[in-house]
């Protein structure tokens, strides 16, 4: 029987309990997780014992000893980075553990995504400023092309998220309420 | 100022209510998490992210100061502004309790 699975999942930051489950199910099912690459979107696992464990995403702009040995202390072990992102996981028995326990902190981390996401876009604008202004450069019909094939994907990518952060934080906060 | 900040933090959550009471004594992190969950019998478990999410939050705010630090571990206490919005918390639920007792016996 094969015991290595390498699987490519791709995921949004504003529903990370998806693939949170995923990997619990996995663990669930033996499948450990022992590599995180390409941007935490491609999970390759063992097969071994099956284990209940549970698996957390956090983003921090700056990951720090205080921020580390807090959670470290609270039993979670280190997993993989990239770029922002922590995946942290937990093995337990009974009581299903969890890294945040308010809807705030999801709230909170919503904000610090669509604060770099924002910034990403202001990143942008002397690219579109030039693109729209009279330019030898860019004027030409074939490389503003060029450029417009590359850039709107990515620009329509970036606003989608933040709309999408915008809107799950609205939902966050319906649901305290209640 | 300061209303903005009263105005964010009340009515509080749990999660910051017992943060702010465990901060009484100077405490780190885990000291916090490991407080709340005796002082509440189990019932509440704050998960580490949302206890250092909160910290940063409080003392960003002013409610609590980073006192020392032992071993990558920072401890918290309280201070004057953070017992004032804990007290103003305090006085909100007891008005909720008395009113509610009052009810009772009528």
């Amino acid at each position: 029987m094969k015991s290595i699975k390498k699987v490519f999942k791709w995921w949004w930051g504003w529903n990370s309990s998806k693939i949170e489950n995923y990997l619990e199910e996995m663990a669930k099912k033996g499948w450990r997780l022992v590599e995180v690459s390409f941007g935490m979107t491609t999970f390759e696992f063992f097969k071994e014992d099956e284990q209940k464990t549970r698996y957390a995403f956090d983003y921090q702009n700056k990951i720090d000893d205080e921020y580390l040995t807090i959670i470290k202390d609270a039993g979670w072990k280190y997993v993989s980075k990239s770029s922002g992102w922590i995946l942290w996981r937990k093995s337990y028995i009974d009581i299903r553990p969890n890294l945040f326990t308010d809807n705030q902190s999801l709230i909170d981390r919503n904000k610090r995504l669509i604060q770099i996401l924002s910034m990403m876009i202001l990143l942008q604008i002397p690219i579109i400023t030039m693109s729209i202004i009279d330019n030898d450069y860019f004027n030409h019909p074939i490389v503003s092309r060029v450029i417009w094939f590359m850039y709107a994907p990515f620009f329509i990518l970036l606003m989608f998220s933040i709309v999408s952060l915008f809107l799950a934080s609205r939902r966050l906060k319906g649901d305290g309420r209640r | 100022m300061s209303d903005r900040l009263i105005k964010k933090y009340v009515p509080m959550t749990e999660s910051a209510y017992y943060i702010l009471l465990a901060l009484k004594c100077e405490r780190h992190g885990y000291g916090i998490l490991g407080y709340i969950d005796k002082i509440t019998d189990g019932r509440v478990k704050l998960g580490a992210g949302t206890i250092y999410g909160t910290l940063s939050k409080m003392d960003k705010d002013g409610l609590i100061n980073a006192v020392s630090e032992h071993d990558r571990r920072k401890t918290y206490l309280i201070d004057d502004f953070g017992l004032r919005i804990l007290k103003i918390e305090i006085e909100r639920l007891e008005e909720l309790l008395n009113n509610a007792r009052k009810e009772s016996k009528s």
